[in-house]
């Protein structure tokens, strides 16, 4: 009786290790484990599908041509998240640059497309309070919801969504500290 | 008082616990934390709604082995696929085939793709050859044309009459029936047959196919036979062709009782000797699909997959539990190389895939 050995369960330190020492099976395999993690994410900064599938392409292209420069890292997802939103909000502000050549941007919003219609609130019985949560988190900042996304969907630790974002760890619970607070207005949980 | 819902919410380990993440420890201490206080409970219940009322919806994800080809592409990791070179299945093959194999995982992605080396070991190779001196079966040259494993030969006659031997099989020229002018082969293994009409008043066979079980008269007609052994399978695409089961009489003028008619979509299985006969309607392409560029199945249990391959690649297959190989797939596969198949199936019946030895084992996830 021969014993099977155990399948193997992808890690992607390892197959990122793998892939630094320039194996491209392991680069394959990362880049199947963490694409729907990376293209989901890359839909909640634009919604242009093609401009978030060539930003993963061109990431995936990058790492494996640095890949001689590009050093261990501590959360391989954080890593990529962090390169999606960088190359997207660069995209995205040379599309407006373009779009936009004489007008003065707001600083905040040329830095990400806001798509907050994703964000889908289940209140069950109560159609009129659903519609006016609705209406609210079409408001809510994007930078707020993008946080919220990063904890509530893809469970990252302050300390990630700050490496990823660019702010502080503080800040990133700022923005989700916020965010709830909007929903537990709008849900009408303010007595007890 | 309200702003303990968002100290709540924004607190790690109290997400982890509303998200059933939380350790052992965690969930030790917020469930002490609920008993502590009567009003907790109502406090953690509406925390709860809040947290649950977060949904986002997710975009349809793109086909993952796409992209990853088109980055393969622009960095040229590609590997070629259709290399012809002529190797027949060496063990080396198959422990290269399996090396690559241990590096495929399976857990809802793509598959890793695989190298230019081991696909090309397994590839069909696809020989060309043309007959003129058909018409003369006495030429020794000609007499018997044999495929190895992994090797298919098309051979194409003077009169445009078409035949692909599958892997591992022998085609063998008798004689020529000198009432009828009619050509006798004996087939070993497995072939089409795409027959030009002719013969006299395209009346008489223009073929007699010879296996130990009986013989294929056929006039103008697209079949295939299939012949291993364990029975011979005839299945008629176009046209129809005529049985004549070996059993007391050998000789096929004489016999009548165990003959029958196969038309276009029948498939009958015969032995030596069978009395009764019993010609089905079937999904002609499931039996011919093995020399197109998809291999079709229709409600096809495993374990004629399995045979199938292991008649074509000389592998040894296995199911770890056996039980799989009752197991009945529809669709189609592309018919490339037995990589390209083991992995596909193995998708399919969510099975990752292990070489022991020279056996190639389905696990069920």
């Amino acid at each position: 009786m021969i014993k099977p050995e155990q399948p193997k369960i992808p890690d992607g330190q390892k197959l990122w290790d793998k892939m630094l020492d320039g194996d491209d099976q392991a680069l394959a395999s990362l880049f199947s484990l963490y694409y729907p993690m990376l293209y989901n994410y890359g839909m909640k900064i634009s919604y242009q599908q093609d401009l978030v599938k060539d930003s993963i392409q061109d990431i995936f292209a990058y790492i494996w041509e640095k890949r001689r420069s590009i050093s261990q890292v501590n959360s391989v997802s954080a890593y990529l998240l962090a390169a999606v939103r960088r190359k997207l909000v660069k995209s995205i502000e040379s599309e407006r640059k373009r779009q936009y050549a004489t007008q003065e941007l707001e600083k905040e919003s040329s830095q990400i497309v806001s798509s907050t219609e994703d964000l889908i609130i289940e209140t069950g019985e109560n159609a009129e309070q659903e519609a006016k949560l609705n209406n609210a988190l079409q408001k809510l900042p994007s930078r707020m919801h993008e946080a919220l996304y990063l904890k509530k969907y893809e469970a990252l630790s302050y300390k990630e969504i700050s490496k990823i974002m660019k702010v502080s760890p503080q800040v990133a619970r700022n923005y989700v500290f916020e965010a709830v607070q909007r929903l537990r207005l709008l849900l009408g949980t303010t007595t007890i | 008082m309200n702003t303990k819902y968002e100290e709540l919410l924004t607190d790690e380990s109290f997400q982890r616990w509303l998200s059933h993440t939380a350790s052992a420890q965690e969930y030790k201490k917020w469930a002490t934390w609920l008993k502590a206080d009567s009003s907790h409970q109502a406090i953690f219940e509406k925390a709860e709604l809040v947290w649950e009322s977060i949904q986002f919806s997710t975009d349809p994800i793109p086909d993952i082995e796409l992209e990853l080809s088109r980055l393969q592409d622009r960095l040229n990791l590609k590997t070629q696929k259709r290399i012809t070179m002529k190797s027949y299945f060496s063990k080396k093959g198959i422990a290269q085939l399996s090396a690559n194999f241990s590096n495929v995982w399976h857990k809802g992605g793509a598959w890793p793709r695989y190298t230019a080396l081991a696909t090309a070991m397994f590839i069909v190779l696809l020989t060309w050859r043309f007959l003129p001196l058909l018409t003369n079966p006495g030429d020794q040259a000609v007499q018997t044309i044999s495929t190895q494993f992994g090797e298919r030969e098309r051979i194409i006659l003077a009169d445009g009459t078409k035949i692909i031997l599958n892997a591992n099989s022998r085609f063998q020229f008798q004689k020529v029936v000198e009432s009828s002018g009619a050509f006798q082969v004996e087939l070993l293994g497995e072939a089409y047959f795409d027959v030009t009409p002719g013969g006299k008043d395209f009346q008489q066979p223009r073929f007699l196919i010879e296996t130990a079980d009986g013989i294929v008269q056929v006039i103008g007609t697209k079949f295939t036979v299939h012949y291993r052994g364990e029975g011979t399978t005839v299945v008629v695409e176009q046209g129809s062709v005529r049985i004549l089961v070996s059993g007391s009489h050998k000789n096929p003028g004489e016999v009548e009782n165990n003959a029958v008619v196969l038309s276009q979509g029948n498939l009958l299985k015969f032995n030596k000797g069978d009395k009764i006969l019993n010609p089905k309607m079937t999904n002609v392409a499931v039996h011919t699909s093995w020399w197109t560029e998809q291999l079709i199945f229709d409600n096809t249990p495993i374990s004629i997959i399995v045979k199938r391959l292991e008649e074509t690649y000389n592998v040894n297959i296995e199911m770890q539990n056996p039980q799989l190989l009752q197991q009945c797939i529809s669709g189609s596969i592309e018919n490339g190389d037995l990589q390209i198949i083991i992995i596909a199936l193995a998708k399919i019946m969510q099975c990752t895939i292990q070489k022991q030895n020279d056996t190639i084992v389905f696990i069920k996830n």
